[in-house]
């Protein structure tokens, strides 16, 4: 079974609109205080937006108290600082995050439509001199079926 | 640069897959992505690309996801932009366009497609792209 910790951490990621979450190991954070084992790390979060993402967890907040046993504190950490401290932890949660979204199993065709007049074209990497076919035009696009 | 991620599907065989590409303007700066970019009209060089159904030319598209950027966006940001992309982009159209201070996204998916949940697999396919390309 999954301990409310754990199940919290992914429904956190989603309030934060997919940034990088933990809890805070107490050993890593300075001084005592009441909740100390109860904090969370947000991280990629900048200062314009750290109002709007305190304000998304606010009708979950309870919850999240009542099931962890107390209030919780919220840190957050800069995108630049995420970047200087923490580029491991959030290069592997983005990692896994994205891991989770392209898992999802292949579409039932017989009823999908495809884009209309939307093919895929050939393309070329650049090649020494030779510059890649991707200059000149996109990928994607149209041009009518022979 | 731009950043493109297609769900193709052959005609031929039916397999399914999801191509990414990524395009580098050069080191150019600006206050606002030039529309050039935007419209296509300049894709940019391709640089890199991975590819789970070979495009010989004729694979259908029933999705994809475009996002331009400086070429010199910090890593960490753009791939934060991605794993948010789901949260952020609301559905305004098909295809769906919007400006997110210095990036530009647009996102078409074919109908009966779950729209949120094929944004975030494309969005995924990118970052991991890009991930796994700088380990």
């Amino acid at each position: 079974m999954t301990a409310p910790r754990d199940t919290w951490v992914k429904k956190l990621r989603a309030l934060m609109n997919g940034r990088p979450v933990r809890w805070a190991e107490p050993n890593s954070s300075i001084g005592d205080y009441d909740g100390r084992g109860r904090a969370i790390e947000v991280f990629n979060a900048d200062f314009k937006d750290q109002r709007r993402l305190l304000h998304q967890l606010r009708p979950d907040r309870e919850d999240l108290e009542r099931a962890v046993g107390g209030p919780v504190t919220i840190i957050f950490h800069t995108t630049r600082e995420s970047a200087r401290l923490y580029s491991e932890f959030i290069q592997a949660a983005l990692h896994d995050e994205a891991a989770e979204d392209v898992s999802i199993a292949e579409y039932e065709l017989f009823d999908i439509e495809a884009l209309a007049q939307a093919f895929d074209v050939p393309l070329q990497e650049r090649q020494d001199e030779k510059p890649g076919s991707g200059s000149t035009t996109l990928p994607r696009v149209p041009r009518v079926a022979a | 640069m731009l950043l493109t991620a297609q769900r193709v599907v052959s005609p031929v065989t039916h397999r399914q897959g999801v191509n990414v590409y990524h395009y580098l303007h050069g080191g150019y700066a600006w206050n606002d992505i030039p529309e050039e970019f935007i419209t296509g009209a300049t894709s940019g060089e391709l640089v890199a690309q991975w590819l789970k159904l070979e495009p010989p030319g004729g694979n259908r598209v029933i999705s994809f996801l475009d996002i331009v950027a400086a070429d010199d966006v910090p890593a960490i940001d753009l791939q934060q932009r991605l794993a948010s992309l789901k949260h952020w982009l609301q559905p305004q159209g098909n295809p769906t366009l919007a400006r997110w201070d210095g990036y530009w996204v647009r996102f078409s998916c074919a109908e009966r497609i779950p729209w949120t949940t094929e944004l975030g697999a494309l969005a995924g396919h990118i970052l991991l792209s890009l991930i796994e390309h700088t380990i």
